[in-house]
């Protein structure tokens, strides 16, 4: 049942001016006419304000024809002077993060690609970690064939893991934006990701990350200390994090109660140096601890706590 | 109980379709970006997908939910984009300028206020769509944590502003 503030919030809604009903009825109608139009072959008569339309579905049809991510701009690139990746290419370098397939957000792990300069290509495909070379081929990068490095099950509680193969795809960037159009030889699916830039927030704020079904709670405290769960009941580590890297653990506690799953992918970053990277899409409000091996692991503010309002949500977001 | 189906197969249905739903999907947009202008191009965008659909055949009636979540769609799709160039201006800004206000022209819904755009996009997803914190999530692009984190956020700034006015 709603709430009453519900019902005084409908109420309320301001109504719209007669002017602009009038107006839009009007050209709404006007663009439904315009089939006739069309059916008659006067296309020098269509409306004004529906070509934004075909323009706007071709566009579209392109942009999901490709697939789309967005690169880690902040991260340097390494010496260009050997780089067997051209320049209209080099922006490719770096850790590509996918956050969405086919318009359904993903989880962490999330599927993650590295091109260095020297061409070579590696990452997570959101089930098995691969490694392979890319190759230049008029301006975009050619990825080779992808040989799964590891053979392990992809499904997850029963169903499919979402994963993204770059196998033999095309990488090139669109319009030298943060997007980066992949054409790919199989089947197209369309990707959605955001720039990434180094976080300026991590310590004093309690964290969330899915993991097999299960939501863990991992908390950065200011005496740097970090602790998993409530209590630190799936145990605690001391922690640094200087310049975007998180040295984090050696974990100790009783993981005995902790969530299923937890042993595996929480612990394996038990004692790394971790990158920690941050999506500028405000709306994801998360960070991302990169694994030297490539794993990410995505980190989503959690809680309804006051320090999570005051030092995660509204922190001023700097560029790194 | 049932809500009304309108054909969208000719003129005179797509104009009946329009005059029956317009009132409705206008306070929709309207209460979720809280200014008119935002609301009559967010509206403007739904009927003229309708046209599209309907030319194309691709429905041939619809309800008004149809055009609710294509303004919400359309919405958040908007705040993505302006969240990525605020974020590119700020890149480029000297520091200690602040970005222009938004516009505070036709500011309406008091309750609404104090809420920032993304946290009166989960209240009006939530409380006014009545949709699942998941689909809430799902819509925003972030966890279910994170959206019952928004929720909660947003539910706690309405309290504090609605006792500072009373």
């Amino acid at each position: 049942m709603r709430e009453a503030w519900v019902d005084e919030l409908l109420a309320d809604a301001p109504p719209a001016q007669a002017e602009f009903r009038e107006g839009l009825r009007d050209r709404v109608l006007d663009a439904w006419d315009d089939r006739e139009l069309d059916d008659e072959g006067d296309r020098e008569q269509r409306g004004r304000w529906v070509w934004p339309l075909f323009v706007a579905a071709a566009v579209a049809t392109v942009v999901v024809a490709g697939l789309v991510v967005l690169a880690d701009r902040d991260r340097p690139a390494g010496p260009s002077d050997t780089s067997t990746v051209p320049s209209a290419s080099s922006d490719i370098v770096g850790v590509w993060f996918v956050t969405e397939l086919d318009g359904v957000p993903l989880r962490s792990p999330l599927p993650t690609y590295r091109f260095t300069d020297d061409g070579a290509v590696s990452g997570f495909d959101g089930c098995n970690r691969f490694a392979t070379t890319g190759s230049v081929d008029g301006g975009s990068l050619r990825v080779g064939e992808v040989a799964a490095s590891a053979a392990i099950s992809c499904v997850e509680d029963g169903a499919p893991v979402p994963t993204v193969s770059l196998s033999g795809a095309v990488l090139e960037l669109a319009d030298g934006s943060d997007t980066m159009v992949i054409r790919g030889e199989g089947t197209a699916r369309a990707w959605r990701a955001d720039a990434l830039a180094s976080p300026s927030r991590l310590e004093g704020g309690t964290w969330v990350y899915g993991l097999h079904g299960e939501d863990l709670r991992l908390q950065f405290r200011d005496d740097l200390t970090a602790g998993v769960d409530e209590a630190d009941d799936c145990g605690r580590a001391s922690y640094t994090y200087t310049d975007g890297t998180l040295q984090l653990g050696p974990f100790e506690g009783d993981r005995a109660t902790c969530p299923r799953g937890s042993l595996g992918a929480l612990y394996s970053l038990d004692g790394l140096q971790l990158q920690v990277v941050e999506f500028a899409d405000a709306y994801s409000e998360s960070i991302v601890l990169v694994t030297p091996t490539n794993l990410a692991v995505r980190l989503f503010p959690g809680g309804e706590s006051e320090t999570v309002e005051a030092t995660v949500v509204e922190a001023t977001v700097e560029a790194g | 109980m049932a809500r009304p189906i309108w054909p969208v197969t000719s003129r005179e249905e797509v104009g009946a379709c329009y005059d029956d739903t317009f009132e409705e999907v206008f306070r929709f947009a309207a209460r979720l970006t809280g200014d008119r202008r935002p609301a009559e191009d967010l509206v403007s965008e739904a009927y003229a997908e309708l046209v599209r659909a309907g030319r194309s055949g691709d429905v041939t009636s619809i309800g008004v939910a149809w055009l609710i979540v294509t303004v919400r769609r359309r919405f958040i799709d908007g705040l993505r984009s302006d969240e990525r160039a605020r974020r590119r201006l700020r890149l480029i800004q000297p520091r200690g300028e602040e970005l222009a206000a938004p516009s505070t022209v036709d500011r309406s819904g008091e309750l609404l206020a104090p809420l920032s755009e993304r946290e009166r996009a989960a209240v009006v997803l939530r409380y006014v769509e009545d949709l699942p914190v998941a689909d809430v999530a799902r819509e925003l692009g972030i966890s279910v944590r994170a959206a019952e984190s928004l929720l909660a956020r947003a539910r706690a700034r309405m309290r504090r502003s609605e006792v500072r006015d009373a």
